[in-house]
């Protein structure tokens, strides 16, 4: 294939562009009335490859067969560890003064619309800051469970499977036992208290609390020891200035 | 001095016609038959032990020479004599360590609060004496930010805590895998148990006190006056080398609570811990906690450079 009347002229060019165009529309009848040059540029042209777009879209790129087929929860200590040794969680619903929320809720239209709530529920939600509200944790259609934020829901006993969405770094130490508390025994059944247990999901952060009485002090030992709690260590201003 | 001495005359009234609260033991034995041999006519023949008993105490032998024979009827002398002292029935036991368990702590010092409900438990558990300054742990209010432990505080008593600036370090036994106060002992009451626990046999401790000063964790504790318990706070569940009642002189600490540890229960610190920071399990258990915490966490060990090797450690979030 020659390429050299394209350089020849612009009106060769020209022609070669109108042949083109007529070669990128077979069907179009008024290829026949172009000039003998065009005709002849034609010629050449329609050897020309049809120009393909190379894009490719990234959607179709073809899917992953194996996990199509049935992908694992990601909602499960399973999925996201593995090898989480076996617990049971200590129950949490019975501690519940309202459950199960169908009574009143079972009869009661979901109300999507973020408002302030009223007793018997909590007036305020100091958790989050508040970028989550009650139907973000709570499953709407089904007060008894909560839901996470993909719509999976999980009863109030699995309430760590809600938490960990955010809190995953202590979920994943809950999980192994490094956050959280083993009830009664090292060995055998392991026990665990849920999230719930300790932290109030409405307002999370421990509040402070009185401490158990100090050790009784030495006989012998007070007038310093008294120093020491109350005006400082003593043994501060004896090193101060060295 | 005197108070002492005051408190010491009450406790003698307080005690039942019985007992004149002389605990018949090796150490003290002369001194009762001298003392007897001066005419103390108000002393009962052999402190109110039965005969059999006074000879069984006074020749009872190490706890690791004795037969099984011998520990079950020491085991039966101490219930008696707690029947006698505090009018208690107690089951005293010798639970033997188990196999490929050695035990290991770790306590989160960002977790914790300084509550001091560890120490109340351990307290009532291992049956303390409450009159005394006996406690197996110190909770140490310590500067955030720093590790001294000469300014540390552990008579805090504020309204609540934890008290801004501040964060708190519970100490107890460290069960160091290479003790400084067993090798302080000079007559080896004291030893490192199979499961790692550090224990003290309190019928051949001759109360010298040297492991004390060896201790640099401040973990051993001395009986200067007998244990007073009231009746019905006395943990009837007591092993040998653990929370059995200890007699005056001798000195005592922190065991892990073998009598609870042995059976796979968790230490009475551990249960009472609110917030979770204690973690206790077996080091040989590649699932346990305590193997997750030490392989996940950065962790310390407290005065880690003496070699002591603890069997202890400090962690944080």
């Amino acid at each position: 294939m020659k390429r050299t009347p394209y350089a020849i002229s612009a009106m060769a060019t020209a022609a070669c562009l109108a042949a083109w165009m007529v070669a990128a529309d077979p069907e179009s009848g008024d290829a026949a009335e172009a000039g003998d040059a065009a005709a002849a540029a034609a010629e050449t042209a329609r050897e020309l490859p049809p120009r393909v777009n190379n894009h490719r879209p990234l959607r179709g790129n073809p899917a992953d067969q194996s996990e199509a087929a049935n992908p694992p929860s990601p909602f499960s200590a399973e999925a996201a560890y593995g090898d989480v040794p076996e617990f049971s969680v200590v129950p949490r619903d019975d501690a519940l003064s309202f459950y199960p929320c169908e009574n009143c809720h079972g009869v009661m239209p979901p109300n999507p619309e973020r408002r302030e709530l009223y007793s018997p529920h909590p007036a305020t939600l100091d958790h989050g800051a508040g970028r989550i509200w009650c139907l973000d944790c709570h499953a709407a259609e089904n007060r008894n469970v909560l839901t996470t934020f993909t719509g999976e829901e999980f009863g109030f006993n699995e309430a760590y499977m809600v938490c960990g969405q955010c809190h995953y770094q202590p979920q994943k130490d809950w999980f192994f036992g490094g956050h959280g508390k083993r009830v009664a025994t090292w060995q055998g059944e392991r026990e665990l208290y849920n999230c719930t247990h300790c932290h109030d999901p409405h307002a999370p952060a421990v509040r402070p609390r009185q401490p158990e009485a100090p050790p009784p002090i030495r006989r012998g030992l007070e007038a310093q020891e008294l120093e020491r709690a109350h005006h400082g260590s003593v043994i501060e201003g004896g090193t101060k200035d060295e | 001095m005197s108070k002492g001495s005051d408190q010491n005359r009450q406790l003698e009234a307080k005690k039942p016609p019985a007992g004149d609260g002389v605990d018949l033991g090796r150490r003290n034995f002369l001194g009762a038959a001298a003392a007897a041999a001066g005419a103390s006519a108000a002393a009962p023949a052999w402190g109110g032990n039965t005969f059999m008993d006074a000879m069984g105490s006074f020749f009872q032998d190490h706890y690791q020479r004795m037969s099984d024979e011998e520990i079950s009827d020491a085991l039966g002398r101490i219930e008696r004599r707690a029947k006698r002292d505090y009018g208690v029935a107690i089951l005293c036991r010798d639970t033997p360590p188990q196999e490929n368990v050695v035990f290991g702590y770790a306590l989160n010092i960002s977790k914790c609060q300084g509550y001091r409900d560890c120490v109340t438990a351990c307290v009532r558990e291992n049956n303390l004496g409450r009159d005394s300054q006996m406690q197996y742990i110190r909770v140490l209010e310590m500067e955030q930010g720093s590790q001294n432990l000469e300014h540390s505080e552990h008579y805090y008593d504020p309204e609540t805590v934890p008290v801004d600036g501040k964060y708190y370090m519970p100490v107890q036994c460290m069960q160091c895998d290479n003790p400084p106060c067993v090798k302080a002992c000079p007559v080896e009451a004291t030893w490192k148990e199979p499961d790692g626990i550090v224990v003290v046999d309190y019928d051949w401790c001759i109360g010298c006190r040297y492991c004390m000063t060896a201790c640099p964790y401040w973990a051993r504790h001395f009986n200067w006056s007998k244990p007073e318990i009231p009746a019905e706070e006395l943990n009837p569940n007591t092993n040998y080398l653990g929370n059995r009642p200890r007699p005056r002189g001798v000195v005592e600490k922190c065991h892990f609570c073998t009598q609870r540890t042995r059976e796979g229960r968790q230490p009475a610190c551990q249960e009472a811990c609110p917030t979770g920071a204690r973690i206790f399990g077996n080091l040989l258990d590649p699932n346990s906690e305590i193997r997750y915490v030490l392989e996940n966490k950065s962790v310390f060990r407290l005065k880690e450079e003496l070699g002591t090797e603890p069997k202890f450690w400090y962690f944080t979030d």
